[in-house]
């Protein structure tokens, strides 16, 4: 067994061995180690491995009933708990917040069925489940994270036979993607993706970065770290590993830009942050999404 | 100049057991015209989708500007679509998407080929849109909202942004009401003399083929009956199909 340190070279190969390196104990007194049985594990485990290896590729698995509602994170979850190992530090958050319901009871069953440690400080995590976020901290290559996708198929809005859709990635036919972005420029003169903005993957595949905000985007282009995105509703998997490019689509001759809030977060008072609007000492206001670090800095502050 | 921009030989449509179309060859040189003309069920649609690159053939061959299109095939053979070749069909929600804007679909041939600096497709978008006459200041607007003559229109633009060498139609009029009908083809016409694109026009109504066509095929049952020059076949018809259809042709 080794433990996710391991994971330091720069290439998918390296993200490979680490991933095929998650050793996992069988039980937990009497109960099966993180929840899914060892053939569930090994078939998302394999899934997963091809979809390294594939940066981008939509790729099939077997996805389980789990005790979440599908489009609820069951895909995430099965990606976390088949690639968890002992020694990871667990943060979910959903949302940037790790005190959300659905955060909060995923984080507890894989808990509960795993021993592992969990944390909300995105800096010391080793394992990240999220929805809507990428944790504002600074993210290594010690990270691995996971992402609870609902749609996974960029082309779904434009073209809804997923064979045709199939035969479209196949042949690098994103002309429709491209189409819905000049309607946009043409009427509103900007994308209208404010989610899943549509980004190429080292000159290859197109995904969806789904669903995280156009903010998060740049950040996934050569990351330290390794993202896999689960969606067990549609029952597919993909990932993006350490230093690959990850391209927002965009006309040569306009911007990709990310959003930008003219006030300060109402909380912390930091500038730049990602913001949602929530209420803040009885008064709606602007308020950092990255509840963690946004309650680390207020306490930081008080010391100061 | 070089050979023909489009070169059909022996060309055998088979579907199962029925037979779409029998033993066709034709040539078209640039800037001409060539007409083909049937009653339903005839082949001439079979025909115009294997130069169209819709259908295989199952004997003979297609050539496009001297390739050999038989071979093409996946992203390939979209691209040689996308740039070589012009689709008019007679229903426009075939080849239009009504959601989006008569822009947005005369622009898409374009971004499927390649193109990804917006104010220069969009510039090309403008000159086409305004070659077709459409009315100025509707190509953000859906083609849904848009009329029956009005999306024939955008989807002659669309069929002619990419500069293609071949533009074909597929009863581009039909069912389209007479004067809407008469402004249609004089446009195609005027377009057709000033790019010189070479044409196949597919039709059941001889008036929009005497008025468009060089050359005309009469087909029936598959089988190519009569060719010629179009004045010709029509003013001294001589196989007794051709007769027949001239003849039957309504009076006002």
């Amino acid at each position: 067994m080794s433990a996710p340190t391991e994971l330091t070279g720069p290439t998918a190969l390296t993200a490979l061995t680490a991933l095929l390196r998650r050793d996992q104990p069988t039980h937990l007194s009497g109960y099966l180690w993180a929840y899914l049985d060892g053939s569930s594990k090994r078939e998302i485990r394999r899934a997963l491995l091809k979809a390294v290896c594939v940066p981008g590729h939509i790729t099939p698995f077997a996805s389980r009933e789990m005790p979440v509602a599908r489009g609820w994170g069951s895909g995430g979850l099965q990606v976390t708990l088949a690639t968890i190992v002992a020694e990871d530090v667990l943060k979910v958050i959903d949302q940037g917040d790790d005190d959300s319901l659905n955060a909060r009871t995923m984080r507890e069953l894989i808990a509960d069925s795993t021993g592992v440690d969990t944390t909300t400080d995105a800096r010391v995590a080793t394992l990240v489940q999220t929805r809507h976020r990428i944790p504002e901290d600074e993210l290594d290559a010690n990270t691995v994270l996971v992402f609870q996708v609902p749609i996974s198929d960029p082309l779904r809005e434009f073209e809804q036979r997923p064979t045709a859709a199939r035969q479209m990635h196949a042949e690098g036919d994103y002309a429709v993607i491209w189409l819905g972005l000049y309607e946009d420029h043409a009427r509103f003169e900007t994308s209208r993706f404010s989610h899943s903005y549509p980004c190429e993957i080292e000159g290859g595949y197109t995904i969806s970065t789904t669903p995280i905000p156009r903010y998060d985007v740049p950040r996934l282009h050569q990351a330290p770290f390794l993202s896999l995105f689960g969606a067990g509703r549609e029952a597919a998997v993909y990932a993006i590993p350490p230093h690959t490019d990850v391209t927002p689509i965009t006309f040569t001759d306009r911007d990709f830009e990310v959003e930008r809030f003219g006030a300060p977060c109402a909380k912390c008072g930091v500038t730049g942050s990602y913001l949602t609007e929530e209420i803040v000492r009885g008064r709606p206001a602007l308020a950092c999404s990255d509840t963690a670090r946004c309650r680390r800095r207020q306490h930081e502050e008080v010391v100061i | 100049m070089s050979g023909p921009v489009l070169e059909v030989r022996e060309l055998t449509v088979r579907y199962g057991g029925t037979l779409g179309c029998d033993a066709v060859s034709f040539d078209v040189h640039e800037g001409e015209v060539l007409g083909i003309v049937g009653e339903s069920g005839s082949g001439k649609s079979t025909v115009l989708g294997c130069c169209g690159l819709d259908l295989h053939p199952s004997g003979g061959w297609v050539r496009l500007s001297g390739m050999d299109t038989a071979g093409v095939v996946g992203a390939q053979r979209r691209r040689l679509r996308n740039e070589g070749i012009g689709i008019v069909r007679q229903a426009a929600h075939e080849e239009l998407r009504l959601e989006i804007s008569a822009g947005g679909n005369i622009v898409e041939r374009l971004l499927a080929t390649g193109y990804r600096g917006f104010q220069a497709i969009r510039d090309r978008a403008e000159r086409v849109y305004t070659e077709v006459e459409l009315p100025a200041g509707r190509m953000d607007a859906a083609v849904a909202t848009f009329s029956g003559g009005m999306r024939q229109r955008v989807q002659i633009a669309r069929a002619l942004v990419s500069e293609p060498a071949v533009l074909l139609l597929d009863e581009p009029t039909t069912g389209l009401d007479v004067s809407v009908q008469a402004r249609i083809l004089d446009l195609i016409r005027g377009l057709q003399r000033r790019t010189g694109v070479a044409m196949v026009v597919v039709s059941h109504d001889l008036a929009v083929i005497r008025m468009l066509a060089d050359q005309l095929l009469v087909m029936r049952d598959g089988r190519v009956v009569e060719s010629g020059v179009t004045d010709r076949v029509l003013s001294d018809p001589r196989h007794p199909y051709t007769q027949l259809l001239v003849s039957s042709r309504l009076e006002v």
